[in-house]
């Protein structure tokens, strides 16, 4: 159970470093920032474990040898925050549906008012922003062109999409 | 007993690995062989075969022949219960960084329209044509739809379930907390 909570309080390390960053505007919900800060605390923790800091292992409930275990639990907790994180700058178009449709009187909407809606939120010209920001697309003012890191990933997710016979998706 | 990785750790790590290699084995066979019209059911009994396999390995740790019988039951019980965990988180990210991405990403369905043209490149109104915000409500709508979120009865769309919101609510409070307008 030690190493659990161990895990448990890395976690919460690492959620509140990047809040104390955040505030003080160093960074925000970048993924690879994030990343780093979620490797920066495994590092971390790995080093306490391998200096054999912590409780000696043992055969008991609270000494029971997990930190491996544990690590990789940190590792996943810190991308479930990260996945929420991803989500904080545009939301995804399926919640905005959902919240909109909640919001509507009578707690219902039609096509219409659904697509005047989604069409307001620009949601296709905001990830083309965000593309061109990320170096994976270029816009010279008349055209849009991939990159070769843009293409990378969509040749990547092609790939992916005919395992499993995927039509086209978004 | 001192420092180092033990045969505990690896072996609740190694049966919630082994579990999500069957998930991602079952879920591969049921979307290339079987085509499914739909995505959570198929998707919901990949993952019930994977937590299944996974509650088999904690089950060689607390069943009546232990695996490791040197531990205190209590021991062995956190160790079977960190299988399924770790194999349910392992299960979501791959659902969520990898599947997710691949099936519903704005960018990435970008990208592939992209990629399809020659040079790669279009204009906005090409794009715009291919794909638009109103592809994307479509898309969407019959999803939430074959999902369960969403009713439709003549074109009036009514909430059926809200566990959504949830996410929501989290995403507001992790805005206020990290001070993003």
């Amino acid at each position: 159970m030690f190493w659990l909570a161990m895990g448990v309080l890395f976690f919460l390390l690492f959620v509140a470093t990047h809040i104390l960053l955040a505030r003080a505007g160093v960074m925000c919900v970048e993924l690879p920032k994030l990343l780093g800060l979620a490797v920066l605390w495994l590092a971390v923790y790995g080093a306490v474990w391998a200096v054999g800091g912590g409780m000696p292992a043992g055969t008991g409930f609270w000494n029971v040898p997990l930190a491996f275990t544990s690590m990789a639990l940190f590792f996943l907790f810190c991308l479930c925050y990260i996945l929420e994180c991803n989500l904080v700058p545009y939301g995804s178009p399926s919640m905005k549906i959902l919240e909109f449709v909640n919001r509507s009187a009578g707690a219902e909407a039609s096509h219409v008012q659904l697509k005047d809606y989604l069409t307001g939120e620009r949601i296709v010209q905001s990830r083309l922003d965000d593309l061109v920001a990320s170096g994976y697309i270029a816009f010279d003012g008349a055209r849009y062109t991939l990159q070769p890191g843009g293409r990378r990933v969509a040749r990547l997710m092609r790939a992916y999409r005919q395992l499993f016979r995927l039509e086209a998706g978004g | 007993m001192g420092a180092g990785i033990h045969g505990i750790d690896l072996y609740v790590f190694g049966a919630a690995a082994a579990a999500f290699v069957l998930f991602l084995v079952v879920h591969v066979i049921v979307f290339r062989y079987l085509r499914p019209r739909q995505l959570t059911l198929p998707l919901a009994f990949s993952f019930a075969c994977g937590f299944m396999a996974a509650c088999a390995g904690a089950w060689g740790l607390i069943g009546t022949a232990p695996i490791f019988p040197e531990y205190t039951i209590a021991a062995r019980r956190l160790a079977g219960l960190s299988t399924p965990a770790v194999y349910s988180l392992l299960t979501l990210h791959y659902l969520s960084w990898v599947f997710g991405m691949g099936e519903a990403a704005v960018r990435i369905r970008i990208l592939l329209e992209l990629d399809k043209r020659p040079g790669g490149s279009a204009t906005p109104a090409e794009l715009r044509d291919a794909y638009s915000d109103e592809t994307i409500l479509k898309i969407r709508l019959a999803k939430l739809v074959g999902a369960g979120y969403l009713r439709e009865s003549a074109g009036i769309y009514r909430i059926s379930r809200s566990q959504m919101f949830l996410q929501a609510k989290a995403i507001g409070l992790l805005k206020r907390v990290l001070g993003v307008t």
